[in-house]
């Protein structure tokens, strides 16, 4: 029946390109060790964000192989297949071990209307979008057209395909890839429903928000400043097939996992957070600033924490191996760049007038810096565009640290903070050093990209204003699957 | 294993009076936000469960696109199978145009992006800025390649070494003779 084709195809793509790989995403979760005593929203959050980047990988070796070798290729459909065995067979395994793990958990009568309203609100809002095709913008020129070259480009055609129909065909494989499962598993390019895997990474992201938020924070808190984070550039940009809401997503993951790993040292959340910065430095090319970011302040604060012996996530020779996922998804994007001659326009110095980024900051940095000030002041005290989430984080952290004095800095906040910080002083120097027009450029991508660590900021708010019993003890009174009433409210 | 963090009986808790207002300024940032995004539904952008769920693919189109998808859904049936089209790349200085024109052209350049990624790779159409040698070349190289004709471009003359293969309101397809 033509009338249901649309509908027919969404739920094509929701079962292939999204229900399967978090399926997957749950299975390989469960076996790096995250169990349901650590939450329902954790734990989905964590599953659907590794499970779209091990069938990412899986897509592009599918997708390369069928290049590579003579014949045709596997059916497409053979993935999502895939997925379902995989993840049935690691739950089935996960099931057998942790037996015992199950406990029943305890819901927060405080977080859960306000996580379904941000939830209904950007599923309507998503609908509302999906009733018009990925068109215009980067959403088309970048991300689909990238993702359609990948998967469809005739034979010997894929450089020129890069190369003239791509715009910025250097950027980073995972949302092209995902855009491709959703083609693969259907056999033919999309033009709607392919954005639809890439909007969930927004629902992983509220998961993850409030489940994060009401594990350090009083629930009330929490669920204020997740409605308040609904109200920013999430607002639109979670819409949209653009690569952003992933990373916004992989960096909370990664920083809330590397958090817990310190609050309860447990070795999952350190395999967690390397998955989340392979997924970091798969989203965009922002991402490897972030990741370089956030490891070096967690770095910094683990030495200090050694120094007063205060470890409690010791990090051995066996868990720095995991650094290898993200250095791998790192040389893969740069060994794909390199076969195909792809390289970034800002940072090279052909496109700068002779000058690379670096270079440019520096030439540039009396001329751009008081418009690129003003610009990030002015979104500061812009309610409508920050929810002053920014000053919040700020003025919270003020007050913190005058109540703590120096302890403050041992706190969740003071690295939310300080990653925070450390990122937005980042974006703003690679503004100074842009090759493009500072105002467009400013205009077309500031606000997108200080979403990328604004829930950071609803995180640090919430632990700086009102923390419950840190998640440390939590984890000292009762390990995952032994927890003590209250300790866990998913 | 220490826990790095202050107890929670710790005394150096924050003042309930700055954590009430913090609640207060996200109560209202939250609201704000739900408003707006309600508001946003209940807008002239509302769209129907139709147009949501179960409309078609070249329904969207038309959605979106308005006339410009009458052009890219009869350029899609009648554009040779396997075949490069090549349309007429947009040069020149800002400078160098009136307003009328440059809004002309705009629209042009965004029809021609819209085809471009929409379409691929059946047909796979490139901009080239003299698109017609380009055409002649690629032909006399054994390539399947024809000139995707736009309104404002230069016409092929038919009286010449060129043919029209299809003809439509909106855009027309050329190639060069070889016989």
């Amino acid at each position: 029946m033509a009338a249901a084709d649309g509908l027919i195809s969404y739920a094509q793509v929701a079962v292939c390109g999204a229900v399967l790989p978090a399926f997957l995403g749950l299975g390989l979760v469960r076996a790096l060790g995250l169990s349901h005593a650590h939450g329902r929203r954790t734990t989905w959050a964590h599953a659907y964000l590794v499970g779209q980047l091990a069938m990412a990988a899986v897509t592009f070796g599918w997708l390369m192989l069928g290049r590579l070798l003579p014949g045709p290729p596997l059916p497409g459909w053979l993935l999502p297949l895939g997925a379902a065995a995989g993840g049935a067979w690691l739950l089935r395994r996960a099931a057998r071990r942790d037996r015992r793990a199950r406990q029943p958990e305890h819901a927060s009568l405080w977080i859960w209307p306000p996580l379904a309203i941000a939830i209904a609100l950007l599923a309507e809002a998503c609908s509302r979008t999906n009733a018009e095709p990925i068109h215009s913008g980067d959403e088309s020129a970048i991300w689909a057209a990238k993702a359609k070259v990948l998967f469809a480009a005739p034979p010997g055609t894929m450089h020129d395909g890069l190369h003239f129909l791509v715009a910025h065909p250097d950027y980073p494989l995972f949302n092209p890839l995902v855009q491709a499962l959703a083609f693969a598993s259907t056999g033919r390019i999309l033009h709607w429903e392919n954005r639809l895997p890439i909007q969930l990474f927004g629902v992983a992201l509220l998961l993850l928000l409030s489940a994060s938020a009401t594990r350090r924070a009083h629930p009330l808190l929490a669920g204020l400043s997740l409605l308040a984070f609904t109200g920013t550039a999430f607002g639109h940009v979670a819409l949209l097939a653009w690569a952003d809401i992933m990373l916004a997503c992989a960096t909370l993951a990664c920083v809330d996992a590397l958090l817990a790993a310190r609050e309860t040292g447990e070795r999952v959340w350190w395999r967690l957070a390397c998955c989340a910065l392979a997924a970091m430095l798969a989203s965009k090319n922002e991402g490897a600033m972030l990741a370089v970011v956030v490891l070096g302040v967690f770095a910094a604060r683990w030495l200090a924490d050694r120094r007063g012996a205060a470890a409690t996530a010791a990090v051995r020779l066996r868990d720095a191996a995991w650094l290898l996922m993200p250095a791998g998804t790192f040389a893969l994007h740069a060994g794909f760049n390199r076969a195909y001659g792809l390289g970034n326009d800002l940072l090279d110095p052909a496109t700068g007038g002779g000058r690379g980024l670096f270079e440019r900051i520096v030439h540039q940095f009396a001329a751009h810096a008081p418009e690129v000030g003003s610009y990030y002041a002015g979104y500061l005290i812009d309610a409508g565009r920050s929810r002053v989430l920014p000053i919040l984080l700020v003025l919270t952290c003020a007050v913190a640290f005058a109540r703590r004095g120096r302890r403050f800095f041992a706190r969740p906040e003071a690295l939310l903070l300080a990653v925070f910080a450390a990122a937005t002083a980042g974006y703003m120097l690679v503004f100074i050093g842009t090759n493009a027009a500072l105002t467009w450029h400013l205009a077309t991508a500031a606000d997108r990209t200080m979403l990328h660590v604004l829930p950071l900021a609803v995180l640090g708010i919430c632990c700086a204003a009102w923390p419950l019993a840190s998640g440390g003890e939590r984890a000292r009174d009762g390990a995952p699957g032994q927890r003590s009433e209250g300790m866990d409210r998913d | 294993m220490r826990c790095p963090y202050p107890r929670p009986d710790d005394p150096l808790r924050m003042w309930n009076a700055v954590r009430l207002l913090v609640c207060a300024a996200l109560l209202w940032q939250a609201v704000d936000s739900v408003v707006s995004a309600i508001g946003w539904m209940h807008s002239g952008l509302a769209v129907g469960p139709r147009a949501r769920f179960v409309a078609s693919t070249d329904e969207r189109l038309q959605r979106a696109l308005g006339g410009d998808a009458d052009v890219l859904i009869a350029l899609r049936a009648a554009a040779p199978a396997d075949t490069m089209l090549v349309t007429q790349k947009i040069v020149g200085r800002v400078e160098d145009f009136t307003p009328a024109q440059l809004l002309l052209l705009a629209h042009k350049n965004h029809l021609i992006g819209q085809l471009t990624v929409l379409l691929y790779p059946d047909p796979w159409i490139v901009s080239a800025p003299e698109p017609m040698p380009f055409v002649e070349q690629q032909t006399r190289r054994g390539a399947r390649t024809a000139l995707l004709w736009l309104p404002g471009d230069q016409r092929p003359s038919a009286a010449g070494d060129w043919r029209a293969v299809h003809t439509a309101p909106g855009f027309e397809i050329w190639q060069p003779r070889t016989d």
